[in-house]
């Protein structure tokens, strides 16, 4: 020690290297996830393609199958992510995900009976069906929290009522209808960016971006929610306000990323854990952090699940599954001694 | 005008002719309407349906979505198309990659499968969309006869479905008069049993033959109308006198029924009148070459009826 460096700034000091190691492994793994798939493209061709140099090209698999993937991935990756992260700290439960206020049940729901009971609706619409699916379930459970200042515990079991609810229909369309060709809203259920082009991309990017800016900003708020209703309150925080405040946001961050790249469930648990684990619970570190966390493992997982069998397929919503739960019980059990949740 | 000038006037009208670039057909499809490519040379077809008709008209596509299992595309197709097509993966999500990298000039897809990867196809080809899964018999030839015109191969479906004709009614024949006979397919996936009904592709091909059905006839044509999830009391209602069975797990869910006694009195079990079809042929497959499949499969089963 030199006796310079507070316990504090080598902390932050610690902080900004992970973050910036992160950050350079997102990019390595989104390069790879460039080079990967069903198809082998050699490296000089990516790199031709994507700056439009001379020689060979391969522009469709490159610039409109790939690149648009990678682009979800790291958008809707980031966004589950911090949603998760947001939800975990004002309902102050390490279990809960957007899962919880019942997005994802929410939006499998309504994306279902598109596509089951209006089969005459086209099935570009299944997006935002599903967007307001995701805001129709937690927006009810908003809206009880709204009305009665409900704790946390009570916000937390009310959303998982609701989930319920709507997790009962699925299976009640699932069962009634036979139709198991018709498979489109069960890839979708899985989480997968199969065939997602630029108007995906398109119609998401600016919610995306504007809302996770919004979160990452007031983010010191919930290191306040964080203390506890009474101490925040005694701070001169209004609790119940804030609460309904960031659940909007990680709410509307769920609902556009299950819009687009169907339900995660495991980012928005996961992410935000493996974050703090990492660097420790300050939102301010700790939602940055979550993000890069998420945008790692989408990426990561629709790579690997073109590569692994092709022609085959596999949802990267398994397969986030698959790698990140290793990964998470590893820091769990490495970093158990150091930090309670 | 001199015979000199209408000579020049009709030369330079050749050329111009000669310089047009190929004439694009438009073809009207459930996704909307689609500039195809004269005579397109390089098709990735998306549904075994597709298949049939292409090999009907001798057309090898040069990608398949065969669900990565070679075998799933029968011999009656490879006779004609060959073996050199390139699996496109899963007819689920088929893998876009692969598509592009054939460089096809015409996508023929499903519709109720890939409505909502239609645009990202169609940056890639052409892509034409036909709902393979629900439909009669009648229907499918209908769009076997649209497929080949999208492909410029009109007069050669024509000719084929002169022959197909032929061929079935001389398998009609001898089939002989059934119209005592209700039949029913059903298919056994191990957990569930799934009644094709009279508005079904098998369902309707059935009744071509002048076989009975027990099974009410909707009005619709919805898959749900169509392919009936069931159970053994609802068959036992229905007590067909034939049942043509597919398998696709052995034993099915249908054997552990055999000793109880409302799947013994059903009148196709009683008398023993339960055939075994192969399930991927006579499920999957629809359109020319696998009615007349399956036209031959009823022939052999109606021979070991009149026994």
């Amino acid at each position: 020690m030199t006796g310079l460096a507070s316990p504090r700034t080598r902390a932050t000091n610690r902080a900004v290297i992970l973050i910036v190691a992160l950050l350079a492994l997102v990019i390595c793994v989104s390069l790879w996830g460039l080079s990967v798939g069903a198809v082998a493209i050699p490296v000089d061709v990516i790199v031709n393609t994507l700056f439009n140099l001379d020689g060979e090209q391969q522009t469709y698999i490159i610039m409109k199958s790939r690149l648009p993937r990678m682009v979800l991935a790291l958008l809707a990756g980031g966004a589950l992510a911090l949603s998760g992260a947001i939800i975990q700290a004002v309902i102050r439960n390490p279990l809960a995900s957007p899962n919880v206020i019942g997005i994802n049940s929410g939006a499998a729901l309504f994306a279902l009976g598109m596509v089951l009971l209006f089969p005459a609706i086209p099935q570009v619409w299944m997006p935002l069906a599903a967007c307001l699916g995701g805001l129709c379930a937690a927006g009810f459970v908003m809206l009880v929290a709204h009305y009665r200042s409900l704790s946390a515990v009570h916000l937390a079991l009310i959303g998982v009522a609701v989930g319920f609810v709507f997790e009962s229909g699925v299976d009640y369309l699932l069962i009634t209808s036979n139709d198991s060709e018709s498979s489109a809203p069960m890839i979708w259920l899985t989480g997968s960016l199969w065939g997602r082009t630029w108007s995906h991309v398109g119609i998401s990017w600016i919610p995306m971006i504007a809302l996770s800016g919004v979160a990452l900003i007031l983010s010191y708020r919930l290191d306040l929610i964080a203390l506890g209703e009474a101490t925040a309150t005694g701070l001169g925080l209004n609790v119940p306000r804030q609460r309904l405040i960031m659940l909007f946001v990680a709410t509307m961050l769920a609902s556009v990323a299950v819009a687009v790249v169907g339900v995660m469930g495991f980012i928005g648990l996961m992410a935000p854990h493996i974050a703090r684990r990492l660097v420790g619970g300050s939102h301010r570190l700790m939602l940055p952090v979550s993000m890069l966390v998420g945008m790692l493992l989408v990426v990561l997982a629709d790579g690997i699940g073109r590569a692994i069998a092709p022609p085959i397929e596999i949802s990267a919503g398994i397969l986030a599954a698959l790698i990140g739960a290793p990964f998470f019980i590893y820091i769990m059990l490495t970093t158990a001694s150091e930090q309670e949740p | 005008m001199s015979i000199k000038s209408l000579v020049a006037g009709l030369a330079g009208a050749m050329v111009l002719v000669a310089m047009l670039p190929a004439q694009a057909v438009e073809i009207t499809h459930d996704l909307g309407t689609t500039d195809v490519p004269d005579a397109p040379q390089r098709i990735v077809v998306l549904e075994y349906s597709f298949v049939d008709t292409l090999a009907a008209v001798g057309v090898s596509p040069v990608g398949i979505a065969d669900d990565d299992k070679r075998d799933s595309i029968i011999p009656a197709y490879t006779a004609i198309i060959g073996d050199d097509w390139t699996s496109v993966g899963t007819r689920k999500s088929p893998s876009l990659e692969i598509i592009a990298s054939l460089q096809p000039d015409l996508i023929i897809a499903d519709t109720s499968r890939h409505e909502a990867v239609y645009e990202a196809l169609s940056e890639i080809a052409p892509t034409i969309s036909f709902d393979s899964l629900t439909g009669t018999y009648e229907v499918a030839l209908e769009a076997a006869k649209t497929i080949a015109h999208a492909v410029g191969k009109d007069a050669e479906m024509e000719a084929r479905l002169a022959e197909h004709t032929t061929k079935m009614e001389a398998y009609k024949a001898e089939v002989g008069d059934v119209s005592d006979w209700s039949a029913q397919f059903i298919i056994d996936n191990g957990e569930g049993i799934f009644l094709h009904s009279p508005v079904s592709y098998n369902g309707s091909l059935l009744a071509w033959f002048g076989f009975k059905s027990n099974m009410p006839s909707p009005d619709g044509h919805t898959y749900e109308e169509a392919i009936v999830n069931t159970s053994l009391e609802q068959l036992s209602e229905i007590n067909p006198q034939i049942i043509l069975r597919g398998k696709y797990t052995d034993p099915g869910l249908t054997d552990s029924w055999v000793g109880q006694p409302l799947y013994d009195n059903i009148e196709a079990v009683k008398n023993q009148h339960v055939y075994d079809v192969i399930a991927h042929e006579w499920s999957r497959l629809r359109g020319v070459l696998a009615s007349e499949v399956s036209a031959a499969n009823l022939v052999d089963i109606v021979k070991q009826l009149k026994q």
